[in-house]
């Protein structure tokens, strides 16, 4: 069976900004109808049907409705490997190499204001790539751009989770 | 009985027909079966009127079993054949029993197998579990007056998967048909849904006797979704039992080794203490031994908390993670609901109010409201419902699952909390220039290294072309479905080898073993196998010609009139098979009608999703 692209499944316009309600409403309608609980005395043929359909839904869901996942997603479908090991641009380095500085000197120094200054920092950070990542995949249609931004949210998302 | 028989469920002229279902809350200490009947949710009673069933399976010397209050009763006069809280055993390895030095039961390992010395021979705690579902199944037969359909049999939320397969192997032993195996702080949570109309994000607190699962759901209209959930398939109200236990022997300076009924005579007296503590300041702990030793202590609330603090914090420990994996803060819960007899206990409530800022709201039946929830599900899925009103029950995986690489290390495939069903891939590669051969290793659980997690499958996937070491691309496949049990596929992409397990546990009981039990209960050997074959292979075949003839009724617009005309000459021969129940005909058949209508049930699928998201009937496309 052919499989659609998460958007297109969830009925959501294949953008980077995206409709939290409207997606949640497509889920639960597709759930209600597909899924196993409603095929209990099926024949096995449309079980298996409604199983694989229902999994395809609920990883639609979670790849759209997580900020870092869509990203990745859109670079995926514009044939862009974000696990690929290319090259970035130095200033990013630089910037990585910033941030790892000031994630040591957090957690060396066991300074709780310090954690919670680079926790706002961190998060400011994140912010503002979700905002250019909008801006980038959405009105400019930059995938160049728009891929280094995402390389950069994989990072932004794995420091936050050290801190 | 002659032959054990399998109800043919959505397969009825009167659409009006309702459909014997239960739900089952098989709990540790006690367990309890429940119905929609007439539109009204009731926990059945016995002859008695008594609605809880105590888990307790005696086994006399006269070869036949009792379960229940009479098993309870006389359980410390023969307490090695008289199993209390088999629900613990369920699924384990005898390195996985703790306390089992209080115990009175001399356990076996057979192959890795847990077994259970009795006078009936060494039993599987699967086999007593099956035991007290036959003996709720025979009540609810005999009140509802007809045969099972199906039952919804609620599991611990944080149940993994071995204990889980042995939960349905047990009631496949006692002849039901499983529905769904339902975790049971959501059908709690359904249950309060339902009948107190609520919605919001609710925390259910299950401390049970065995068992504790904390679930955090989001209760809207029709939708219950679980957003994450935590627990400890071994802790429980017994735990607090054998503190007691133990303190009782402290101070009443009992240092010799206890006989099997003198440990279930303290054990049962601990109980008793700690229940009457639920009502009062302070409780007596008496009871006398086989020498005449008599134990006579007063125990007060104070002790009681002191010697069980720790468990109590565990608990709360295990709130507070989930509420961290779900992302929530205590202000926006709506509310926790107490389910379990143990909630009971006041050091639980103050913990909890403590912790929460607010008190636990206890305005339903602790020891009712899972077999409730699994009822009214079970009303549902054996198709009573009109489908205007039908819920959704969204659940989630509670252990990680994950594959054993180099060097003991485990790597997650599918992390904890993620709602099911699901699947989900990881690459692999070799290790070695020319591998041939891969082993899998299936685990479930949170840690780093293998030996830390529950080991649940092990199988090779064999033919792989001899390639440079990290060359060959093994894709493994997890899928868990809506019963949270697990299987794996592995695929070498560039040749297509392929392998696959249906994940077993290797503390249940094999599939030959419970076939010979099956057998064995109804007396009679392999004329039952065929036609016990046959019939299933008649229900299965009589579904899909059922299926394929409403979906002709309505989207055969889908078809061109060749493919319809295919598709009627199979079901008429596929009719015809039955008729002459013939096994290896209707195989075929069916075979090629699911053949024939498989891209059918796609573009029927396909125009479904489209209703759905447009919120049109078909009438309306």
């Amino acid at each position: 069976m052919a499989q659609k692209d998460y958007f297109e499944l969830l009925n959501q316009p294949r953008r980077y900004a995206v409709d939290f309600v409207s997606l949640e409403a497509a889920k639960t309608k597709l759930l209600a109808r597909l899924h196993p609980d409603r095929f209990v005395s099926a024949s096995a043929l449309e079980k298996r049907i409604a199983q694989q359909l229902t999994v395809q839904v609920n990883e639609a869901y979670a790849t759209l409705a997580d900020d870092l996942k869509r990203a990745q997603y859109l670079c995926k479908l514009a044939g862009l490997d974000v696990n690929a090991r290319k090259a970035m641009p130095p200033e990013f380095l630089m910037r990585q190499m910033m941030w790892h500085e000031a994630l040591e000197a957090a957690q060396e120094s066991d300074n709780e204001t310090l954690r919670g200054e680079l926790g706002y920092k961190v998060k400011a950070e994140r912010e503002a790539l979700l905002a250019a990542l909008t801006q980038a995949f959405d009105e400019t249609s930059d995938m160049t751009r728009a891929y280094e931004l995402t390389r950069e949210l994989m990072f932004i998302e794995k420091l936050a989770s050290q801190i | 009985m002659a032959l054990l028989q399998i109800s043919e469920p959505g397969l009825s002229a009167d659409p009006h027909q309702h459909r014997l279902a239960v739900g089952i809350d098989l709990g540790t200490t006690n367990s309890l079966v429940a119905t929609v009947r007439n539109a009204q949710t009731e926990v059945l009673a016995d002859h008695d009127g008594k609605k809880l069933l105590p888990s307790v399976v005696r086994y006399m010397p006269d070869e036949t079993v009792v379960v229940g209050e009479e098993a309870r009763a006389a359980a410390s006069d023969d307490a090695q054949n008289t199993i209390v809280s088999v629900k613990r055993f369920v699924g384990r390895a005898q390195a996985d029993i703790e306390h089992h030095g209080n115990l009175p039961y001399q356990f076996t390992n057979d192959a890795g197998m847990l077994r259970i010395k009795t006078r009936a021979g060494e039993k599987s705690p699967v086999e007593v579990s099956a035991e007290i579902l036959k003996t709720l199944a025979a009540r609810a037969e005999e009140t509802l007056g007809g045969e099972l359909v199906g039952a919804v049999i609620t599991v611990p939320a944080y149940f993994d998967d071995a204990q889980r397969q042995a939960t349905k192997d047990a009631a496949r032993l006692a002849g039901l048909n499983v529905l769904r195996l339902l975790n049971e702080p959501t059908a709690a949570a359904l249950a309060y849904g339902l009948d107190e109309g609520a919605e919001g994000l609710y925390v259910i607190y299950d401390l049970g006797g065995g068992t504790f699962d904390v679930s955090i759901l989001r209760l809207t209209k029709g939708v219950f979704e679980v957003l994450a959930t935590g627990g400890d398939s071994a802790l429980g109200g017994d735990d607090f039992d054998h503190r007691l236990f133990c303190w009782a022997r402290h101070e009443a300076k009992i240092d010799a080794i206890l006989s099997a009924d003198d440990k279930r005579r303290l054990l049962m007296a601990a109980r008793q203490a700690k229940e009457d503590l639920s009502q009062s300041e302070s409780a007596s702990l008496k009871t006398s031994l086989s020498d005449g030793t008599v134990i006579d202590l007063t125990v007060t609330r104070e002790i009681f908390k002191s010697i069980t603090c720790h468990l109590v914090k565990k608990t709360i420990d295990t709130l507070e993670a989930v509420m961290h994996d779900a992302k929530l803060n205590r202000d926006e819960i709506q509310g926790l609901v107490l389910v379990g007899g143990s909630t009971r206990m006041p050091v639980i409530r103050e913990a909890i109010k403590d912790y929460l800022g607010f008190a636990p709201l206890d305005n339903i039946n602790p020891d009712e409201v899972v077999a409730v929830g699994a009822a009214k599900q079970a009303n549902m899925l054996a198709g009573n419902t009109t489908g205007d009103d039908d819920w959704l029950l969204l659940d989630v995986t509670p252990l990680s699952l994950g594959l054993e690489t180099m060097g003991g290390l485990v790597e997650k495939v599918i992390p904890r909390n993620t709602p099911i069903p699901v699947a989900m891939a990881q690459e692999f590669t070799t290790f070695k220039d020319g591998q041939t051969a891969m082993a899998i290793h299936v685990v479930q659980g949170e840690r780093e290294i293998v030996d830390a997690c529950r080991s649940l499958a092990r199988f090779e996937l064999r033919g792989l072309p001899a390639l440079v070491a990290g060359a060959a691309r093994i894709r493994v496949t997890f899928t868990v479905d809506a019963d949270g049990l697990l299987s794996v596929t592995a695929r070498e992409t560039q040749t297509g080898v392929e392998a696959s397990v249906t994940v077993k546990p290797s503390y249940g009981l094999t599939d030959e073993e419970i076939v010979r039990m099956l057998q064995e209960g109804t007396g009679s050997a392999e004329e039952d196998m065929r036609l016990r074959a046959l019939r299933e292979e008649e229900v299965e075949a009589r579904r899909l010609i059922e299926s394929t003839v409403s979906a002709l009724a309505s989207d055969a617009d889908l078809l061109s009139e060749d493919e319809q005309n295919t598709i009627r000459t199979l079901i008429t021969q596929l009719l015809a098979a039955i008729e002459r129940h013939e096994l290896d005909e209707i195989k075929r058949i069916e075979e090629q009608l699911t053949t024939e209508t498989e891209s059918f049930a796609e573009r029927r699928m396909d125009r479904a999703i489209a209703q759905a998201l447009s919120g049109k009937s078909i009438d309306e496309i």
